[in-house]
């Protein structure tokens, strides 16, 4: 039972971990009210970098 | 009814409640929203890899269709996004060099195709945060059940 217990919870951590990221990050982003710096876009371009796997890479390296 | 209010995914609400900022003095609208837009599906993108990776055990189990459907359309995310986005970027950046209306109407035609692929992101996270809480409902009420039983 116990057991039982602890894996539920466990397994919801991530999925709240991530919905809590997720919003954070989109209320930085919709509080931006300027153009964003040459570094600020860099940042935002190596971000994007990140994102170029397909499924089957993607599902190996985790890169998120 | 309830339907329609367990359908609201909390990302969705998130952004509803947050809304945009006002604009600093004069910073270009189309530049500053372009920016957000991009910034916000590529967020949207990482949250809908990530949740339907973690949760497709679960939901497979729940409804194989429906997780099948996912990740169907997560794969396309998985595959286009970086085009998407860097398309998005790369015209921002020439709008930002040439600001004509050619070059915004050119920006706004991809940034359509990021809010069409969010929009149906958050459809599909609605159906998996859906999906995926009817189970661990159902599982509170299973150990529910033992608990009872094994105080009798």
């Amino acid at each position: 039972m116990n057991t039982a217990l602890i894996l539920l919870i466990s397994s919801l951590i991530p999925v709240v971990n991530n919905l809590l990221g997720f919003i954070f990050k989109a209320k930085a982003t919709l509080a931006q009210s300027a153009e964003k710096t040459p570094e600020e876009e860099a940042a935002l371009d190596a971000e994007i970098a990140k994102l170029k796997l397909n499924p089957e890479e993607w599902e190996k390296e985790q890169p998120l | 009814m309830t339907k329609h209010i367990r359908q609201f995914s909390i990302p969705f609400l998130a952004i509803f409640i947050v809304g945009c900022a006002t604009l600093q003095e004069g910073q270009d609208p189309v530049v500053v929203r372009s920016e957000q837009t991009t910034e916000l599906a590529m967020n949207t993108f990482k949250l809908i890899n990530k949740t339907e990776y973690d949760s497709y055990a679960a939901f497979k189990a729940v409804d194989a269709e429906s997780a099948g459907a996912v990740r169907t359309f997560v794969n396309k995310v998985r595959n286009n996004q970086h085009a998407w986005l860097e398309s998005a970027r790369n015209l921002t950046k020439a709008y930002k060099n040439n600001r004509t209306l050619d070059n915004e109407r050119t920006l706004n035609t991809a940034l359509a195709v990021l809010s069409a692929a969010v929009a149906e992101a958050l459809k599909y996270l609605a159906q998996i945060q859906e999906k995926t809480a009817w189970m661990s409902r159902d599982l509170q009420l299973v150990f529910a059940g033992q608990y009872q039983l094994e105080k009798r």
